[in-house]
């Protein structure tokens, strides 16, 4: 006759544990996870970082040692970030805005630590990142390809400000300005800064976006070099 | 006569209740940072429009104002601190209030804060170019000294000054751990 067992063996209670426990643990894990990217908050065209990005705008278009606005050769003096001055023969295309008019990139990237004076201005004003983006009129077809071609790449893998470029539909802007001359956007990445040089990531961190036209265009003393391929969209 | 063996030993009971217990505080902690999260950012949303509003206003009239002047002030009361700019654009803080006002511009606006909400008037901060008068203590709050009428120093031949007025829910405490996504961030910057 058999004898009828109730109960578990310790072996099925062991297993029964193992996989709750191991169950909770990616649970508790994911929520985790989740908490701490809702404390990451990103901020688009805030007022307050559109007046910071104003008198960045002012400062990069005025500001020069020697009080002129452009230099002998007609490059604006501060915008260094978009001509590289020195070994010019040596780089490649693309890595001028205008001395090689043939191929403009469409995004450069002006860092704060080229010039002492700007690199003060950045800490002060809370500054991560400056971008200049070249924008064009975008009809129908060209506005997917462009949305496809806004990526981390182009802003040397920094996907947050790619993120705010597509998501503010920057790119989908339709103005030609005057003469169908490109316009350019500047965008301003801001953060907090921690003593040891740092920007601030993960809890507690805000990421500000802000962008603004600039008449890069219009600065530019196109007569002087002569070459205005990077003037105009193609 | 057969014993009843139905139910559950008082040891199974306790272990129960103890596993139970466990997993519930890790729930209620991960419930609790995100409602907390939550609240912070409703109160910041529901304010947007006010605080548009003050900082788009008060930094139009920096921009407008003549710098004939170039110096500021900051004093820290009782019940409110006060910034003044250029001698002319007065800056009033108080605890359900904000007030910009100038004689000379001709312009005196007053923006009452949403009842849910209080100004840190005690925690404004303002800072020039040579980050004076405001210091990050250890447990990273921010505190602030008055300044008599001082000149706005220069930075790359540009007058700074940076202010923040901090705005705090009634929920929440006023600390670091208050997001600032509702304080009012004004910049004063005019070239020399």
């Amino acid at each position: 006759m058999f004898k009828k067992k109730k109960g578990f063996v310790l072996v099925e209670t062991l297993i029964v544990t193992s996989v709750l426990v191991v169950a909770l643990m990616i649970v508790y894990q994911n929520y985790n996870s989740t908490v701490s990217m809702e404390k990451t908050k990103f901020r688009y065209d805030d007022i307050a970082d559109i007046y910071k990005t104003f008198y960045l705008k002012d400062y990069l278009e005025h500001a020069t040692g020697t009080g002129k606005k452009y230099n002998t050769t007609g490059i604006p003096l501060n915008l260094y970030g978009l001509y590289y001055t020195t070994q010019a023969a040596n780089k490649d295309d693309g890595d001028y805005v205008f001395a090689n008019m043939q191929k403009p990139k469409v995004v450069n990237e002006i860092t704060c630590k080229d010039d002492a004076n700007l690199n003060n201005l950045c800490e002060k004003l809370g500054v991560e990142k400056i971008y200049v983006m070249r924008y064009c009129f975008i009809d129908e077809i060209k506005k997917v390809k462009m949305a496809s071609a806004i990526s981390d790449d182009l802003f040397n893998g920094d996907v947050d400000t790619a993120t705010y470029v597509l998501k503010m539909g920057i790119t989908n802007i339709k103005d030609y300005g005057a003469s169908g001359k490109a316009k350019y956007q500047l965008i301003v990445k801001f953060s907090k800064k921690y003593n040891d040089g740092s920007f601030c990531s993960g809890d507690d961190c805000v990421k500000s976006f802000a962008s603004i036209n600039i008449n890069l265009a219009d600065m530019y003393d196109w007569s002087v070099t002569g070459d205005q391929g990077g003037l105009y969209c193609k | 006569m057969q014993l009843n063996k139905k139910g559950v030993t008082l040891v199974e009971v306790i272990v129960s209740i103890s596993l139970i217990s466990v997993i519930l505080l890790f729930l209620y902690q991960l419930i609790a940072t995100v409602n907390y999260e939550r609240d912070g950012q409703n109160f910041a949303v529901n304010n947007q429009l006010q605080r548009t509003e003050i900082i788009k206003t008060i930094n139009q009239h920096f921009i407008e104002a003549k710098a004939t002047n170039p110096k500021y002030s900051v004093q820290y009361y009782t019940n409110n601190s006060s910034v003044t700019i250029n001698g002319v654009i007065s800056i009033n803080i108080s605890k359900n209030k904000i007030s910009a006002t100038s004689s000379v511009n001709s312009f005196s606006h007053t923006w009452n804060l949403n009842k849910n909400l209080t100004y840190d008037f005690s925690r404004v901060e303002v800072i020039d170019a040579n980050l004076d008068n405001c210091t990050e203590q250890a447990d990273k709050e921010i505190k602030c000294s008055g300044v008599g009428e001082k000149e706005i120093p220069i930075l790359n031949g540009y007058r700074l000054l940076k202010i923040r007025i901090p705005i705090n829910p009634l929920t929440i405490p006023s600390s670091s751990d208050n997001n600032y996504l509702d304080d009012i961030e004004l910049t004063y910057m005019k070239k020399v």
